[in-house]
């Protein structure tokens, strides 16, 4: 009996995530071809989350237990620039990497206290949309650019005069 | 079925939806229209039961707010989660006997507060984005820093 794997897949420009099911085993390369529809596949990459290296075209996916979270995109890589109190702090992300790493890696880079300070969001640059955690800063890129800007911002109390 | 009713359900179905339970974000428990009672985990992985009433859904955000599923009624105040000032200004039992979530997403919360479309653009519901965009907020702030557990 063939084992399937469910595979969500999000991709370069598009918010919404794709559920597949494949057979345990699947190459990059064949799922690549199935998601590219006959289109040309050179210079996309599949990326696991949260993971800086592309997937290899050999590699093969394999049944664990659990759904398998993938990033589907041309850029190689991301260039994340986060701002906070007049400071940024910027470097190459995988795609694939949800907003909670990012965040995590900048409150580290501003030194921000892991416990006692503010919840804070990260919102994009010259929006008011913060988008959520799961979400793959690939999501938010369009190549050639593979670009985005954060503010990283305290999250507020709603208040309220009733 | 009502046109509000097959969209939610649509978006029950949907990758946005179910991505997130893959991730044990949360967990549709039942829908009883016009009800959908979901389970959202919080970050030392207790699951509090949302109730949400979605008449005229996804014009209209849904409303509701934490329930007992053994007693069938709005959670016990007993049982809230605590948090610091921005988490306990959300998750209010006296706002409402507990019915509503205090924040511009909820349906029932957001009449008469036109300022908040100016004060938290942020959260602006875009009923495109659907159900999630409830969901994934409560679950933020369950996982936040902010979030203290229950007493």
């Amino acid at each position: 009996m063939t084992t399937h794997i469910d595979i969500f897949i999000r991709h370069e420009g598009d918010l919404d995530p794709a559920h597949h099911q494949v057979h345990d085993g699947i190459t990059v390369e064949t799922l690549k071809i199935n998601l590219a529809d006959g289109r040309e596949v050179i210079g996309l990459f599949l990326f696991e989350e949260d993971a800086d290296e592309p997937l290899p075209d050999h590699h093969q996916i394999r049944h664990h237990g659990k759904p398998h979270f993938l990033h589907h995109s041309r850029c190689r890589h991301v260039h994340v620039v986060v701002r906070y109190a007049g400071r940024p702090v910027e470097r190459a992300f995988g795609p694939g990497s949800t907003l909670t790493r990012i965040k995590d890696w900048a409150e580290r880079q501003f030194e921000i206290d892991a416990v006692d300070a503010a919840e804070l969001s990260l919102q994009l640059h010259g929006t008011t949309d913060r988008p959520d955690e799961a979400t793959h800063v690939g999501s938010l890129a369009k190549c050639p650019d593979c670009r985005v800007v954060f503010d990283l911002l305290p999250s507020t109390r709603v208040n309220g005069s009733i | 079925m009502t046109p509000d009713r097959a969209q939610l359900e649509r978006d029950l179905a949907a990758p946005l939806f179910t991505e997130g339970a893959a991730r044990g974000r949360w967990r549709l428990i039942t829908v009883a229209w016009p009800h959908a009672i979901f389970g959202i985990t919080a970050k030392d992985k207790r699951e509090f039961v949302l109730r949400l009433e979605c008449s005229g859904y996804p014009a209209e955000p849904p409303t509701g707010g934490l329930w007992d599923l053994a007693n069938g009624s709005i959670l016990a105040p007993a049982l809230w989660p605590r948090g610091d000032a921005v988490f306990s200004g959300t998750f209010r039992w006296d706002w409402h006997g507990g019915a509503a979530m205090y924040f511009p997403l909820d349906r029932l919360s957001r009449m008469g507060h036109t300022d908040w479309a100016s004060t938290h653009p942020h959260m602006a519901w875009k009923p495109e984005r659907g159900i999630v965009q409830y969901l994934s907020e409560i679950h933020r702030y369950l996982n936040s820093r902010g979030y203290h557990g229950v007493a």
